[in-house]
């Protein structure tokens, strides 16, 4: 093959996802005969795991143009001066969407089968959310990483606005929509704002700039970051700026509103890892104590939330306003000289909470629609053993994917110095028990309704589950690296999050 | 100095939206709030892009200008569907979702 196209083999991933979510669009209206539904489903299937495979094989075996970046086997390929870089955690990112994108799959068809909506605008809708994903991966401009937070915002206002039958969606769709909007309105001005101090908006230059940061130009940075965290405050649904989500989480189908929890808070995250850690790092002492605020912020108010909802779903959502807060927990400590740690740390949560909540909204799905959660033990063990195993991970059992993410995040931030923020982050912990425990129980023991029919659910639904549930506590054996024993799956988590923390910090 | 005067242009137009934002209960009147924060936004990149010398400012303009575009569509198409749903625009009425 010509070289100079060899080099951008390294954007394969991302420009399958694009021409799979464009290709969508034309196959919607013009796949006629046979069954259409199926062939947009193989489709969606066919381009998310390609771009599954493609993503774990580049970093696996990185090729030519991939430049390596320290000692931990990081790399970092990078086009149009700048604007688009490919490095392991741009790969870590399109990987976990993609699996995100592939494990939500069966349950939105079975949704859409239930006859709630249209099959094909559902495919190409989720394609072009996983496709902005893998822009915000590949991010190496503020305002790149803008435009993919808000491809996927767009297609995710859509797929929540698909289901025309559901009584909250139309409520759901247009809170979501205004706020979303809004958010997106104060976000871009802290965009002008840091545009305006430093001259430019690629993350290179604005490294540079924040380091010598002239003191006349302080404060425009300032006010810059504080617009900005605000935005991504509401993104990744922090408190204060998280009352949009208990209603959109409730208004729209359950495999969507995990998409939602998981894959479009991931992708935020990302943004704020390169926006902060990788763009903003010389003025990490002026935004440190803003992520703490808000990380403090979303444990207490989501904890006293979450305690006081009835319906399962809304739990959950407060749920993952407090889990946010555990993550800004580890973004806050990405602040201080223990930078790399940090970073480790977050990235391993944030596929712990990926997979963990994947399983838990997938149940909850599941359970929801075949009578309940009273006694599912009894009438399908082996669902019920999948959400027991995501509850526990939840709340951060040992040996649970959940309660790896907790020990790294809540080390580095005692390391960090931000001792009262891991200890708070502890007390909430335990808090949590109080919202979670009752959901066990009444999985364990609840007592039958009256026809105890065992759920039905189709084969995707339960290798997605099992995969899901199964790759938790795969995680979860992780923390057996602490007495020095080596476990395949989750060393190469732990290792592939390392390379994310070296390609940010220099 | 000259710079001032389209910032507090900017300044004006931004509050107006988040005013009318907060005060107005119409669904497409929030959408006009939404577009006139944007626009500020815009004459805040065009000033510091003159203030700069680059054209980056300039070409990032042109991006939200479409992104406002793509933005409305979508939110056109959810009022179209909002419409034949409730026959109101109005939006205290879809607040029913309450623990």
């Amino acid at each position: 093959m010509n070289t100079q196209l060899a080099t951008y083999l390294p954007l394969a991933p991302l420009a399958l996802l694009v021409l799979g979510a464009l290709l969508a669009l034309l196959l919607v209206p013009s796949v006629r005969h046979g069954d259409p539904d199926r062939t947009m489903a193989w489709h969606a299937g066919m381009v998310n795991l390609s771009a599954l495979v493609l993503s774990v094989t580049l970093w696996v075996r990185p090729v030519i143009g991939m430049e390596p970046v320290g000692a931990t086997g990081a790399f970092r390929a990078t086009y149009m001066g700048g604007a688009l870089v490919v490095d392991s955690l741009s790969l870590l990112l399109v990987a976990l969407a993609s699996a995100g994108a592939l494990l939500v799959l069966p349950g939105l068809m079975a949704a859409a089968d239930r006859g709630s909506f249209a099959h094909g605008e559902l495919h190409a809708l989720l394609l072009f959310a996983v496709a902005g994903s893998g822009v915000v991966a590949s991010a190496g401009d503020v305002f790149t990483g803008f435009l993919g937070l808000e491809i996927v915002a767009l297609s995710v206002y859509g797929l929540v606005g698909l289901d025309r039958s559901r009584p909250g969606a139309h409520e759901a769709v247009l809170k979501y929509l205004l706020l979303g909007a809004f958010a997106s309105a104060i976000l871009l001005l802290g965009m002008a704002f840091l545009f305006g101090a430093t001259g430019s908006l690629s993350l290179g230059r604005l490294q540079a700039a924040a380091v010598h940061l002239p003191p006349a130009r302080h404060g425009l940075v300032m006010l810059g970051l504080a617009a900005m965290v605000a935005g991504l405050a509401f993104k990744v649904a922090a408190a204060p700026f998280h009352m949009w989500s208990a209603d959109v989480y409730e208004g729209a189908v359950t495999p969507l509103t995990g998409f939602m929890a998981t894959v479009v808070k991931v992708t935020a995250f990302v943004f704020g890892l390169r926006l902060l850690v990788a763009g903003l790092a010389g003025v990490g002492t002026d935004w440190q104590p803003l992520l703490a605020a808000l990380a403090a912020a979303s444990m207490v108010v989501g904890n006293l939330m979450a305690m006081n909802q009835r319906k399962p779903k809304r739990m959950m959502a407060f749920s993952s306003v407090v889990h946010t807060g555990y993550m800004l927990v580890g973004l806050a400590a990405a602040a201080g000289s223990t930078g790399t740690d940090a970073v480790q740390a977050l990235v391993v949560y944030l596929v712990a909470y990926l997979l963990t909540n994947l399983a838990a909204f997938g149940c909850l799905d599941v359970l929801e629609r075949n009578g309940g959660l009273d006694g599912a033990m009894q009438r399908n063990p082996g669902l019920a053993t999948a959400f027991v195993v995501a509850l526990l991970s939840l709340v951060g059992f040992p040996m649970t994917a959940g309660f790896l993410g907790k020990y790294m995040v809540f080390s580095v931030a005692f390391g960090a110095g931000l001792g009262w923020l891991g200890v708070l982050a502890i007390l909430s912990s335990m808090v949590s028990l109080a919202y979670y425990m009752p959901l066990l129980f009444r999985v364990l023991s609840g007592a039958l309704p009256s026809p105890a029919a065992p759920p039905s659910l189709a084969t995707g639904e339960r290798v997605a589950l099992a995969v899901s549930s199964g790759l938790v506590l795969v995680l979860g054996a992780g923390i057996l690296a602490v007495a020095g024993w080596m476990v395949p799956g989750a060393h190469w988590v732990a290792q592939w999050a390392l390379q994310s923390g070296a390609v940010l910090l220099p | 100095m000259a710079l001032h005067a389209p910032l507090l242009v900017a300044a004006a137009l931004f509050s107006i939206g988040v005013g009318g934002f907060v005060a107005r209960r119409n669904v497409f009147a929030l959408l006009m709030c939404i577009e006139l924060m944007l626009n500020a936004v815009n004459l805040v990149f065009v000033t510091f892009s003159r203030q700069w010398l680059s054209v980056e400012g300039h070409v990032t303009v042109l991006l939200v200008v479409a992104l406002a575009a793509a933005e409305a569509a979508v939110a056109l198409a959810i009022v179209i569907m909002l419409f034949r749903h409730r026959e109101t625009l109005d939006v205290d009425v879809f607040a029913s979702m309450k623990e």
